[in-house]
């Protein structure tokens, strides 16, 4: 939870019967209201009193944009912002919702002010909305770029953004997994986006990247690198190049906990692992398929070259994969296993029993049989 | 992340602690070892936790007793919206008492820094709050709405769009 400080926790425990405004400070309401998943419960909440509006409201506002994983724009959001642009507001808004913005979908931003009719320079005076209240941001997302309704005002608006370098200072979370068609990449190059956050940011713990030349991985690896303690990365849907950014995760190797790879091709995915097997403590694959991959090589590389891996997270196929796992790693504490139809439960079972298990008998080891 | 079966007390060992109003508890030295402040509380007759009484201290004991074995993870100070509200039978049952108990046992367990267990009764209290009007939370919790009807008519129309979602 939030803290809430000690001297202040003593006179709270001091429990006098009452409503549950006069029992709970604003630091407990902020814990039961981020239990409540859709922004209607959080909007019934705000209208129940003024005290538990001035504890729902920053958290309605920190991410007015993005709502579960649908799809939708919110162009009244922009139209409450919009009364910040004009100093002589009549009809002053009762929050200073931008300042709560903390989470920040780009492209959802930029679509919702598109449908609102605002023009290049209105949505720049938004920018500078939130820059002049010293929003930090929390959450910035640029996953979904290739739904922008207008590309060339996208261009022209994500380097104004970067440019506001104070909004990246405390980000924990990057999403940049957009991968655009070569001839609008060239004008949106991921490789300044990645530079222009290497330097502003430092406190990122979470990046999530897809990265498709050269440049743009070397970039990435400036920024992993730029990090104090990055715990995440996930790689998602990437080619070969993407190894640079993998190498320069040894530069996070006291904090990192967790790789994930999503989507990618089988044989970069092998050969990503096969050089960069050091650096690699956690490996959580994120695919399933009924038509079991050809994954042996994969699994082979594994078992040969990530010496220090921890946790494995994994669907097998063969019995040969399986055995080839249990066979070779030393360090596991933690094996997840999918173990797929075409290995009888009895043979794995099987398998499990009669390996010599003394590098896994502190581990915490699940299987998962399919069907 | 811990496993949480690294305790170095074992299962044969109590503690003994005592409510403000002077009842003794004697718990597995295991629980307080999870929890920090418990330990630090541990301290023969004279010991007692102040500000917490004995039938709100044998609840949050209770809670604690049966999870003693649950993995202790590193939930982090991660502020962003909970997506997980879902709540164990058991935990729905040992917090189907009244308001003012579960209150209690809320400010016990922040008190106290048993964190899961603040979390249960925030995450217990939200869900009381779920699919609900206003005024349907307002009479759950005999809360008073101390708007004036201009107020309330703007703040509907500022936070409108998040009605829909």
């Amino acid at each position: 939870m939030s803290s809430i400080n000690q001297e202040k926790k003593k006179d709270d425990i001091k429990f006098k019967s009452g409503t549950i405004d006069q029992i709970f400070a604003p630091e407990y309401f902020n814990i039961i209201f981020r239990y409540l998943t859709t922004n209607r419960d959080l909007y019934s909440c705000i209208l129940v009193n003024r005290y538990w509006a001035n504890c729902a409201i920053p958290i309605l506002w920190e991410s007015p944009f993005k709502i579960n994983n649908v799809y939708n724009l919110f162009p009244k959001v922009i139209q409450v912002y919009q009364a910040f642009s004009n100093s002589s507001i009549i009809n002053k808004p009762l929050y200073d919702y931008p300042s709560f913005l903390k989470e920040l979908p780009f492209d959802r931003f930029l679509n919702s002010a598109i449908t609102n009719d605002c023009s290049e320079t209105l949505i720049f005076a938004l920018i500078r909305i939130l820059s002049n209240r010293s929003v930090k941001l929390r959450r910035f997302d640029l996953s979904q770029l290739h739904l922008s309704y207008n590309h060339l005002l996208t261009h022209k608006v994500l380097p104004q953004l970067l440019n506001h370098s104070s909004l990246f200072k405390r980000l924990s979370y990057l999403n940049c997994t957009y991968h655009l068609d070569v001839k609008a990449a060239q004008q949106d190059r991921k490789d300044q986006i990645f530079n222009a956050l290497a330097n502003n940011c430092h406190n990122i713990i979470n990046i999530k990247a897809t990265v498709w030349s050269k440049d743009e991985a070397i970039a990435l690896a400036n920024l992993i690198c730029s990090q104090k303690w990055l715990k995440k990365f996930s790689l998602v849907n990437s080619n070969e190049s993407a190894s640079f950014s993998v190498q320069s995760l040894q530069s996070q190797a006291g904090s990192l906990n967790k790789l994930t790879f999503k989507n990618m091709h089988l044989e970069i995915l092998s050969n990503i692992i096969k050089m960069n097997g050091k650096t690699i403590e956690t490996i959580i694959f994120d695919w399933h398929s009924r038509n079991p991959p050809e994954c042996t090589q994969l699994i082979k590389n594994i078992s040969e070259c990530t010496i220090n891996l921890e946790h494995l997270k994994t669907p097998l196929y063969t019995l040969e994969q399986l055995a080839l796992i249990l066979q070779t790693q030393n360090h596991l504490k933690n094996l997840d296993i999918f173990i797929g139809n075409g290995i009888n439960p009895y043979c794995a079972l099987y398998l499990f029993i009669n390996m010599p298990f003394n590098n896994l008998k502190n581990s915490i080891i699940q299987l998962y049989f399919d069907g | 992340m811990d496993n949480g079966t690294s305790n170095s007390a074992s299962e044969n060992e109590t503690i003994t602690l005592k409510s403000c109003d002077g009842i003794e508890f004697h718990i597995d030295a295991r629980i307080a070892n999870r929890y920090t402040l418990l330990n630090n509380w541990n301290g023969g007759e004279s010991a007692c936790i102040p500000n917490v009484n004995g039938k709100v201290l044998e609840k949050v004991l209770e809670w604690c007793e049966h999870h003693i074995n649950d993995p202790q993870l590193n939930c982090g100070d991660d502020d962003s919206r909970r997506r997980n509200t879902i709540i164990e039978e058991w935990d729905e049952n040992f917090l189907s008492c009244d308001q003012d108990m579960l209150f209690e046992i809320i400010l016990a367990a922040n008190y106290l820094e048993i964190k899961p267990l603040l979390d249960l009764g925030c995450k217990t209290v939200a869900n009381m709050m779920k699919s609900k009007s206003p005024e349907e939370i307002r009479s759950a919790f005999n809360i008073d709405n101390d708007y004036t009807p201009e107020e309330e008519e703007q703040f509907r129309k500022e936070n409108e769009w998040a009605e829909d979602y």
